[in-house]
């Protein structure tokens, strides 16, 4: 089969996460690790379109905890956020009328850190 | 501490989360799960582990909600489909554990927040993410770009708002001159 060269640059605690894993699961070279990260990536993201949720359960049958990242989100079909009615006062909508028809702010120096710190 | 983010679950630990606002650590604690289950906002949280210890050490309540058409100025709604209200997010809550203020957990709060809006946005075409905010926290939102709506009639609460285009052109922004703001 044809390969592919692949680089990556790694924080080193996520190395490190990586050579601690690969050792667990006694995989023999990165290669073999990122191949099954990836048939894991992808049957997700299949579960994922078809509107399944991906959880795990304990030996009881209880639901433990839900894997809700906002990548594997993006391919959900439909999202489960309900719908709240909130009061507006008319000088509130007034307000709001008129700040959103302004031209729009720049980012702030927080907001362009907080949407960059992946 | 690794921190971990995903919806509330009804095992997580949340008796003793305190962000020195009794309504807030009261929501968290009695009505944000029981909220989740009946479908009337979605909480997520920040989950702080050590070792095998793990509990609760911020989280945000999202949910749809609109923004009254009638009043709008027409520029706004030029084009805009003619529903009753504009769609948009709104951020319920957001507190974080006084014991981890000032480890930039708030911050990772709400850039988790931004990006389920932006990503959420794509489904429904919300514009705008409105929050509900307590007068003591009205500037730490304003370090985010959210802008204050003025016309309350409810001292306790200042509605604020963020347009999600902004917050999505702050991708990709040159992050050097805001690596060493204070949160």
């Amino acid at each position: 089969m044809k390969t592919i060269k692949f680089q990556a640059d790694l924080v080193s605690s996520d190395d490190a996460v990586l050579n601690a894993l690969m050792e667990e699961l006694e995989f023999r070279n990165k290669a073999d690790f990122l191949a099954k990260a990836l048939a894991l990536m992808n049957w997700a993201v299949k579960e994922k379109r078809r509107g399944h949720r991906i959880v795990t359960i304990d030996e009881d049958g209880e639901l433990v905890r839900e894997l809700v990242t906002p990548e594997l989100e993006r391919v959900a079909p439909e999202f489960d956020l309900p719908s709240i009615s909130t009061a507006w006062t008319l000088e509130e909508v007034d307000s709001f009328g008129k700040l959103a028809s302004e031209s729009q702010p720049k980012p702030t120096p927080h907001l362009i850190r907080a949407m960059n710190k992946r | 501490m690794d921190i971990h983010f995903r919806k509330l679950e009804v095992s997580d630990r949340t008796d003793d989360f305190d962000c020195g606002n009794a309504s807030l650590n009261e929501y968290l604690r009695r009505y944000a799960a029981k909220n989740q289950r009946r479908m009337f906002g979605v909480t997520y949280v920040a989950v702080g582990c050590q070792e095998e210890d793990c509990r609760v050490v911020g989280y945000f309540t999202l949910a749809n909600t609109s923004i009254p058409r009638q009043g709008l100025p027409e520029e706004l709604l030029k084009g805009l489909p003619k529903y009753q209200g504009l769609p948009a997010f709104l951020l319920g809550r957001l507190a974080v554990d006084s014991r981890y203020h000032g480890k930039g957990i708030g911050e990772l709060l709400i850039s988790r927040c931004f990006e389920y809006c932006l990503v959420l946005s794509k489904c429904s075409g919300a514009r705008y993410l409105i929050a509900d905010v307590k007068p003591a926290a009205v500037t730490w939102y304003e370090r985010y770009n959210f802008r204050i709506i003025s016309g309350s009639q409810n001292p306790d609460s200042t509605k604020m708002f963020v347009d999600l285009q902004v917050v999505r052109s702050a991708i990709d922004h040159k992050v050097a001159s805001a690596a060493a703001l204070p949160h």
